[in-house]
């Protein structure tokens, strides 16, 4: 039996008992995004379409899979919708800048000995390429820090309806950095983890630190990782706003 | 080339903007994490100077260092952060009980190794250990949400019943469950992408693609999910024991 469909088969039944109907929707809404995922790859590899657009339409599908079909359209959801893609368009912008300057697109030293047999001109802009591996990476946490902050504002301005757009972005800023702690928490604990194997590797070969920074893989895994917790790290201000912005709109169209 | 002034601007906008969001709990959260990169680091170099020691007991014993520092230094020292800390740890080492039990019963028909190009080390343990770490954060997230939300409903209310906690508990676990599960999937998978596309370029069928290089990461990420997911009512019993006991002092 295959590891894989094993370990699937195991987190389908936890999900099933401990979260009932939407652990099962959590475990499908899984598929769906590797769905997305496959399409996005397909569509990558056709050299005429651009990487970026291609990713964040992916994203789009994600958001909504995510957050539309496990939570229903809502307000929370649609807020939180619209924050994520805020966020990415934002953390876009940045990444854009900063892979052009450090050229740290495609594969280092270390990987071309491995990938020897394959030619490399294979036409694909890499650069773009580093930008959707970035932007895909973080996608989960945005989407998280987006929800949460949209579901306790909700909650906040239940409580307290008279509150003023200013209040309710402050109060959604507080509220949100417990979940930023643990969310760059998660993103930068699963990245150490899968690239422990790397570490070891450098230590092995006893690179000195300044030769560490400088390789083009450490460097394009730090940068990238950064990107991450930036994009989650302004995550929660667009969300605060966004949130703010809408509620209190809704308040005021409902007095007139 | 010199790449380490970019390294450096990147790490310094982070730093930034995790600060002006973030305030005084993205200082902790930045704190906590050079620390905890400088334990892994020196974790690391105390392998490679014992290599017979296993480095997944390494990381195992690292690993309640990260859980404690990350969670003492953001949350504090109190009962919330004590019942967040067992129930990361118990969460992560079930569900890594469960990662080797499988890998032992399907023989780890499925996972190709061989993605792990760079390895000089027993590439097994390395696996291991990297997955005990990748679970560890997000079996943290959960734990500590939990934590908070249900000592945040006690503290508003001292009265309220064990039933009642475990409902929200569990409704909270639920609205979590998808999304922690999702950061992990993203967080791992993506990495890949440049790989598949030159892969496939080069003519290789998609089937061969996958399995060569994904198999790790989907491990990796399913392994997690089903951390976080044991983790809801592990940290909602442990919770409410804390709780209990809380109630007992006062």
């Amino acid at each position: 039996m295959n590891v894989i469909v094993l370990l699937a088969i195991i987190l389908f039944l936890l999900m099933t008992v401990v979260g009932g109907k939407k652990g099962i929707k959590s475990f499908v809404s899984l598929f769906l995004n590797f769905g997305v995922f496959m399409f996005m790859i397909f569509f990558i590899t056709n050299p005429d379409m651009n990487p970026i657009y291609i990713t964040l339409i992916a994203s789009v599908f994600i958001g909504c899979i995510n957050l539309f079909y496990i939570n229903g359209v809502n307000n929370k959801t649609v807020a939180a919708f619209i924050s994520t893609m805020i966020t990415i368009l934002f953390l876009l912008f940045l990444i854009a800048t900063v892979t052009k300057y450090a050229m740290i697109q495609g594969f280092g030293e270390e990987e071309i000995d491995e990938l020897g047999v394959f030619s490399l001109y294979i036409g694909i802009d890499f650069t773009k390429l580093l930008a959707s591996v970035i932007i895909l990476g973080t996608i989960g946490a945005i989407m998280d820090v987006a929800i949460s902050i949209a579901a306790s504002m909700h909650e906040i301005y239940k409580h307290n309806p008279l509150m003023s757009r200013k209040d309710l972005f402050t109060s959604g800023l507080s509220v949100g950095r417990d979940i930023l702690g643990a969310d760059t928490n998660t993103l930068f604990f699963a990245f150490f983890g899968g690239y422990l194997a790397l570490l070891l590797w450098f230590k092995d070969l006893s690179y000195t630190f300044g030769e560490i920074i400088n390789s083009k893989i450490f460097s394009a895994e730090i940068i990238g990782i950064l990107c991450a917790g930036i994009g989650v790290a302004i995550g929660l201000p667009i969300a605060s706003g966004i949130n703010a912005y809408l509620i209190t709109r809704k308040r005021e169209k409902q007095q007139a | 080339m010199k790449r380490d002034q970019y390294v450096l601007l990147v790490a310094w906008i982070f730093i930034f903007t995790l600060l002006i969001t973030g305030k005084k709990q993205g200082l902790l959260s930045i704190i906590s994490l050079a620390v905890n990169a400088a334990l892994l680091s020196f974790a690391l170099d105390i392998y490679i100077t014992y290599p017979s020691i296993s480095l997944v007991l390494i990381c195992g014993l690292s690993g309640i260092a990260f859980s404690a520092i990350s969670l003492l230094v953001v949350s504090g020292f109190n009962e919330k952060t004590y019942a967040a800390i067992v129930a990361t740890l118990l969460g992560t080492f079930i569900s890594l009980v469960i990662a080797y039990v499988v890998l032992l019963v399907t023989s780890e028909n499925g996972i190709r190794y061989e993605e792990m190009q760079f390895l000089t080390r027993p590439y097994r343990m390395v696996f291991m250990a990297g997955m005990l770490i990748g679970s560890l954060g997000a079996v943290m997230d959960v734990a500590i949400t939990m934590s908070s939300s249900l000592f945040a409903l006690y503290e508003q209310n001292k009265d309220i019943s064990v039933k009642a906690l475990k409902a929200s508990g569990i409704d909270i676990g639920k609205e979590i469950m998808g999304a922690i599960t999702s950061i992990l999937f993203f967080a791992y998978i993506s990495g890949s992408i440049p790989v598949i596309i030159l892969y496939l370029k080069n003519a290789s069928l998609l089937g061969f693609t996958l399995s060569m290089n994904l198999s790790l990461e989907l491990a990796r990420a399913l392994v997690g999910g089903i951390g976080v997911v044991l983790t809801i009512p592990i940290g909602l019993y442990i919770t409410i024991y804390f709780i209990n006991r809380k109630r007992v002092k006062s």
